[in-house]
């Protein structure tokens, strides 16, 4: 599978995931399976990403601004470029009025929020996905040992037909496996790459700050 | 015509002085296995040079002609030279090498083997290795005192400093520090070893007499979770007045006055900040910041990043000449 489709693919299953588990396990448990070779980190700190005035005021107020929300809004989303929303965020200060540390803070505060809400609804979608494969190799497991205790040399149709039945059924459910393996590669680097964003939005912020 | 040729010698000059003072630095990339060129006046990399697998530590031969690159996947040390910017020998390293020492001399470089638990002696003129130390599980750090009479090595897995006696080498003591420990930086002066630990989140700091702990010196940013804390790189300046801390995912560099061993300001460089190194004049300090895929660069002056440069996937060592 190309690159660019295996990434389309891991975007539309952790959608999925995503979505379901904003309604369903809204907290997983600590400690719950985590399959990447990527340590959990399962918060982001502020203090890793921002150097300038303390955006803890920032955090309560950045929504009373309603062109900080909307800037926030266009510029959070990962299909925006990070030159793209730098360029906007740097365009944003030098049109406002007051004073450009605050302004500057309440978006700092307002990206932070939004992409760490993002990120930690990733990482509770990689959790169902590791549960989910983990659910399957059960499933494929439940399976072999039901084949492995039919008679091999009955001749009762009937025993004859579970048989083909239970061997179908583990080879479709260990090709969806493989498949869902080869790409947590890929979904197990999202949330480094909202890291990372999140990192570089506050850096050129950071370059506003007089 | 005169006013022309004295043009030309004031233009000749300025050049001359102007490279005279500029710094480069290199930066091994351990992800796109490659090593970066910075040019520090122009704040901008000049050239990238493909090498071996996973290259981690590197340093620079004594005449800063050639740089030693530990490629560790490739399971060997290569030589580049910074004229041509080849790779013009390879030297054994035993399994694994990621980080290494090279003696005052010039002559022997110390290697941490990190899959075989040992620390290998190679004779760079000879080429050959001349021993082979066994010390804690996974050897990283690795700091020798300025006469070159001990090396001490760090374990990560045993969290322990081993003291070596590079006459005898043989391991003739050891001490205790917190949970993986990954570097370790004598004071110019020989009397301290700073050892920082990763996951314990301190820097020890060993009188190197009698090796007992005399300081452990711990980090606390505002915003910034505990177990985010994770020290690595050491540097101190060449007047011993303050000491660099690199802190992992912090993000941030510490500033500890070594008086006091009090933390000065945390300065806020790159994603994941690995290593660090001085320019030969100690006016600039560079950071590798191995998540964010890019330098910062410091003046040490005025505590402050002054620049943040992208370089290659995954920089992990920096020699700057």
């Amino acid at each position: 599978m190309k690159r660019a489709a295996q990434i389309a693919l891991a975007a539309l299953i952790l959608c999925g995931v995503v979505v379901s588990s904003w309604h369903g396990a809204l907290a997983q448990t600590k400690g719950a399976d985590w399959p990447c070779i990527q340590v959990l980190q399962p918060e982001l700190s502020v203090g890793a990403m921002w150097s300038g005035p303390d955006p803890a005021p920032a955090a309560a107020t950045w929504r009373d601004s309603p062109a900080v929300t909307e800037l926030v809004r266009r510029v959070a989303p990962r299909r925006v470029a990070v030159e793209e929303a730098s360029s906007e965020m740097h365009r944003f200060l030098a049109g406002a009025s007051g004073d450009r540390n605050v302004t500057a803070t309440q978006i700092f505060a307002g990206l932070f929020e939004s992409l760490s809400a993002e990120r930690s609804a990733i990482i509770r979608g990689i959790q169902r996905y590791s549960a989910r494969q983990a659910a399957l190799t059960e499933r494929i497991e439940t399976a072999r040992r039901a084949r492995d205790a039919l008679d091999p040399n009955a001749t009762d149709p009937k025993v004859r037909d579970r048989r083909v039945e239970l061997e179908a059924q583990m080879t479709w459910d260990t090709r969806i496996f493989e498949d869902r393996e080869r790409l947590l590669p890929v979904i197990c680097e999202q949330p480094v790459l909202m890291e990372r964003r999140l990192f570089a939005l506050a850096r050129a912020l950071a370059e506003e700050l007089n | 015509m005169n006013m022309i040729i004295r043009g030309v010698i004031v233009g000749v000059l300025s050049l001359t002085s102007a490279s005279a003072l500029s710094s480069t630095a290199y930066v091994s990339n351990e992800k796109s296995n490659t090593i970066s060129v910075i040019d520090l006046d122009r704040l901008e990399v000049t050239h990238t040079i493909r090498v071996g697998a996973r290259p981690r530590g590197i340093t620079l031969s004594k005449d800063r002609k050639l740089l030693y690159i530990c490629a560790s996947d490739a399971g060997h040390i290569e030589v580049l030279d910074l004229d041509s910017l080849k790779v013009v020998r390879t030297l054994p390293s035993g399994p694994d090498p990621e980080l290494f020492i090279l003696s005052p001399d010039g002559r022997r470089l110390y290697v941490a083997n990190e899959d075989n638990n040992m620390v290998t002696v190679l004779d760079v003129g000879r080429g050959v290795i001349e021993s082979q130390i066994p010390v804690g599980v996974e050897p990283e750090g690795m700091g020798l005192s300025p006469d070159g009479k001990w090396l001490v090595n760090t374990s990560e897995t045993t969290s322990m400093a081993h003291f070596i006696d590079t006459d005898t080498l043989k391991v003739a003591g050891s001490v205790l520090v917190d949970n993986r420990p990954r570097f370790a930086e004598f004071t110019p002066d020989g009397k301290q070893v700073w050892v920082s630990a990763e996951v314990g989140g301190t820097v020890s700091v060993i009188d190197a007499q009698t090796r007992k702990i005399v300081h452990k010196i711990g980090f606390e940013i505002p915003g910034v979770r505990k177990e985010a804390i994770q020290p690595v790189g050491v540097r101190i300046t060449a007047d011993g007045k303050t000491a660099f801390v690199a802190l992992g995912p912090a993000n941030r560099v510490a500033v500890v006055d070594t008086a006091t061993y009090k933390v000065e300001r945390y300065l806020l460089v790159g994603q994941r900040v690995w290593q660090l190194d001085f320019t030969p004049d100690q006016k600039l300090l560079v950071s590798t910041n191995g998540a964010s895929n890019d330098i910062s660069v410091i003046d040490v002056e005025k505590r402050k990043v002054i620049k943040s440069i992208t370089v290659g996937e995954l920089p992990w060592g920096v020699a700057i000449r």
